[in-house]
């Protein structure tokens, strides 16, 4: 094992700045190794013996700080990016009006969240871009594989085979219009063959789940699309008995008034609430970190779906709806989309993007899944706009006034 | 203080180094806490030695001084203010971006703070003609974006800024000022520090290369990358926010470069917005933006200097963000 090497021998960085354990950086330290100037020309032998660690630690350290088996960090330039960009696919949703809005559909490598109140299609569109994902190149899709992580168990297979079988028949029309385009063996089957799915029950096993999908799209390189529906389902459902929660809190807060009495200590009791919200923001943040990761770096689009939440304000603004999980995670996605009601119709908002401005439009769920609003007279015949009565999303209502 | 090691000075000799081991004297700062009279007796190294010792690690360890007025020469020599491109907003930060100084805009989900950075970058790159290092930690850096930044397109019909008929139109230039913009997308602190290092260090050294020239550095945003890390029983999340606010400054004095930083605004415990971070990270910006939307219109922004060392604080005001009828 060799000693740092020279490149970096006469940096002055810190060691706190390497990924170090905590206990080893503490003795290395004390042993007077702050600098990565100090650990040159140090053998690995040696700093064990000098920094009282274990000889595979000091190993581990030398490796760590001559940044063996880890590539450079690629710096771009925005040109490249641009250019890189100009060749990626976006993964459309078949409703033109929102494409336009997203630039195209949903844009690979950015994290893009949709919010919406129950029953408003925030699982439809799910299924739409999943099943999208498998566009043929020859027709301009992303032509991959997608992964679904379901956390709400409201994937209902046969409703994605209904959505495939419909982009499938779309599709040999498109081809069968254009000249010389063989799309050759595109049907429900290899759609579905094409989404993977992943149920998730609890926010350990999503946390879990997103954390190996590095190795999952490695294996998996045609993946284009990571739907997670939803992020909030497992945050706000994650105690399985509410009342013991309760029950935990306000015997806490109890003991706490007891302590504060009796000693004359000032307990603030909002902070037993806050820790728990920390240590769940820190879970959720190194999530969306993971999310972005998996974007960039294997060329994808990750979608996410949130709830909405009720947010009282005092004062005369009464209350207002908004997105679940808080601000910080407000931060977390690069692109966000609302989906709401109103006057009976379907409404999607941009409310947050880098690149497009604030817009609102309309769309519909059919039979075969995501499409435009047609207006009744210029309504083509080929877009099955009649429910056959066993299609249970056709015939949603707003269940909200 | 760094670890004693034979031969740092002429007297502390492999011999010397053992026997101040033995007296478990192992850095430089054991050295200097202790009585020389009582090293040279406990060790039984030459007291003449240990004084040598001393007084050559002392003059190591120190730095020189500066007059008031070498220091306004260096200042004037490397000065420079950048124009952030948002003509009420340089006015607010009298004239810019300083160099050497770190300015931190802060802001809700959606308030428009990548869209900031974007139009500084655009602006260096156009009107200053200098390069900028934009370290990206939340994915939403993409060159598509900058384009809309550039002086001229707002003239243009919006159709034409997609696909390469743009970059045929305004070929050389556009290749140009985006060829200015480096993109780094970082995760986590640790590859941040070591972003930022190697961009120190190629700037100290004049190796020039990528990123020679760099005037403006660009950190969209702070709090995603220590979100992740803070609270629980992460005890390092602090003294990294620390060192990271120290190299910051340290590179933008040392390189001369203006440092743009972002960071989000949530409910505090009173329900009022505060920036991320907390009270650590609150002295490390030179200057503090508060940005918000407008409630009367959808594209302009508020911006309000909270904390600074040239205007007074607090001053409020409103500028138009839509890139198609830029302010001014």
């Amino acid at each position: 094992m060799a000693c740092v090497s020279a490149s970096v021998a006469h940096s002055q960085r810190e060691l706190l700045t390497f990924p170090l354990a905590p206990a080893i950086r503490a003795k290395l330290s004390s042993a007077g190794f702050l600098t990565v100037a100090d650990l040159n020309n140090v053998k690995p032998s040696q700093l064990s013996k000098e920094a009282g660690i274990a000889l595979e630690d000091a190993l581990e350290v030398v490796k760590i700080i001559s940044g063996e088996g880890k590539t450079p960090m690629p710096s771009q330039s925005a040109l490249e990016l641009l250019e890189q960009e100009q060749n990626l696919p976006s993964i459309v949703t078949f409703c033109a009006k929102l494409d336009g809005v997203l630039g195209g559909g949903v844009t690979l490598r950015q994290v893009t969240e949709i919010c919406g109140a129950p029953g408003v299609g925030k699982t439809q569109m799910c299924i739409q871009l999943a099943v999208d994902a498998s566009i043929p190149e020859e027709l301009g899709g992303a032509g991959g594989e997608a992964v679904y992580i379901d956390t709400e168990g409201s994937f209902i297979v046969e409703r994605v085979a209904d959505i495939a079988m419909a982009t499938a028949d779309h599709c040999h029309r498109m081809a069968a219009s254009a000249d010389d385009v063989d799309i050759g063996n595109y049907t429900m089957e290899t759609i579905l063959a094409g989404i993977h799915y992943f149920r998730c029950h609890d926010h350990i096993e999503l946390l879990a789940t997103i954390h190996l999908l590095t190795t999952f799209v490695q294996k998996h390189p045609k993946v284009r699309v990571i739907v997670v529906d939803s992020i909030a389902f497992p945050f706000r459902h994650n105690f399985d008995d509410l009342s013991m929660r309760t029950r935990l809190l306000t015997s806490m807060a109890q003991s706490c008034i007891q302590l504060a009495t009796n000693f004359d200590l000032a307990v603030s009791v909002c902070a037993w609430e806050m820790m728990m919200m920390t240590i769940m923001m820190m879970i959720l943040t190194s999530m969306a970190q993971s999310c972005i990761q998996l974007a960039t770096n294997f060329d994808l689009a990750v979608v996410l779906t949130n709830q909405m939440t009720t947010r009282f304000t005092l004062g005369s603004n009464g209350s207002q709806l908004m997105p679940a999980l808080g601000e910080s995670w407000g931060h977390a996605c690069t692109v966000r989309l609302i989906l709401f009601w109103e006057n009976s119709q379907r409404h999607a908002m941009l409310y947050k993007s880098p690149s497009h401005r604030e817009t609102t439009v309309l769309y519909q769920i059919t039979t075969g899944g995501i499409r435009d609003v047609i207006s009744r007279k210029t309504c083509s015949d080929h877009e099955p706009q009649e429910a056959d009565g066993t299609e249970s999303a056709v015939t949603k209502r707003p269940r909200l006034a | 203080m760094s670890a004693l090691r034979p031969w740092m000075c002429k007297a502390l000799t492999d011999k010397v180094w053992l026997l101040l081991r033995d007296a478990n004297i192992n850095t430089v700062i054991d050295f200097v806490v202790r009585d020389r009279e009582e090293i040279a007796r406990t060790c039984c190294i030459a007291y003449k030695d240990v004084v040598s010792i001393g007084r050559v690690l002392m003059a190591q360890f120190s730095t020189f001084p500066l007059t008031g007025l070498q220091l306004y020469t260096n200042i004037m020599s490397s000065h420079a203010i950048l124009s952030t491109g948002i003509a009420s907003l340089d006015e607010l930060l009298d004239g810019g971006l300083y160099a050497g100084e770190l300015c931190e805009l802060a802001g809700e989900a959606a308030s428009g703070k990548t869209q900031v950075c974007m139009r500084c970058a655009v602006t260096v790159a156009t009107v200053h003609a200098q390069n900028t290092m934009y370290i990206d930690t939340c994915g939403s850096f993409a060159g598509q974006n900058t384009l809309q930044h550039l002086p001229g397109a707002h003239t243009q019909e919006k159709t034409t800024f997609n696909g390469p008929f743009f970059v045929l139109l305004f070929g050389e230039m556009v290749e140009e000022t985006l060829s200015k913009i480096n993109c780094v997308k970082v995760h986590d602190i640790y590859t941040l520090l070591s972003a930022l290092d190697d961009v120190s260090s190629s700037l100290k050294t004049r190796t020039g290369g990528q990123h020679g020239n760099v005037k403006l550095i660009v950190v969209d945003c702070v709090a995603a990358i220590f979100s992740p890390i803070l609270g629980g029983q992460q005890m390092d999340s602090l003294a990294l926010i620390e060192h990271l606010g120290r190299q910051l400054k340290s590179m933008a004095a040392d390189c001369s470069v203006a440092c743009l930083i972002t960071n989000n605004l949530t409910s505090g415990v009173e329900g009022e917005c505060q920036p991320c971070l907390g009270k650590v990270w609150a002295h490390v910006p030179h200057t503090r933006v508060l940005m918000g939307r407008d409630s009367c219109s959808d594209t302009s922004r508020k911006f309000t200097v909270v904390k600074s060392v040239r205007v007074k604080t607090p001053v409020t005001v409103l500028a138009e963000m839509n890139p198609e009828y830029p302010a001014g």
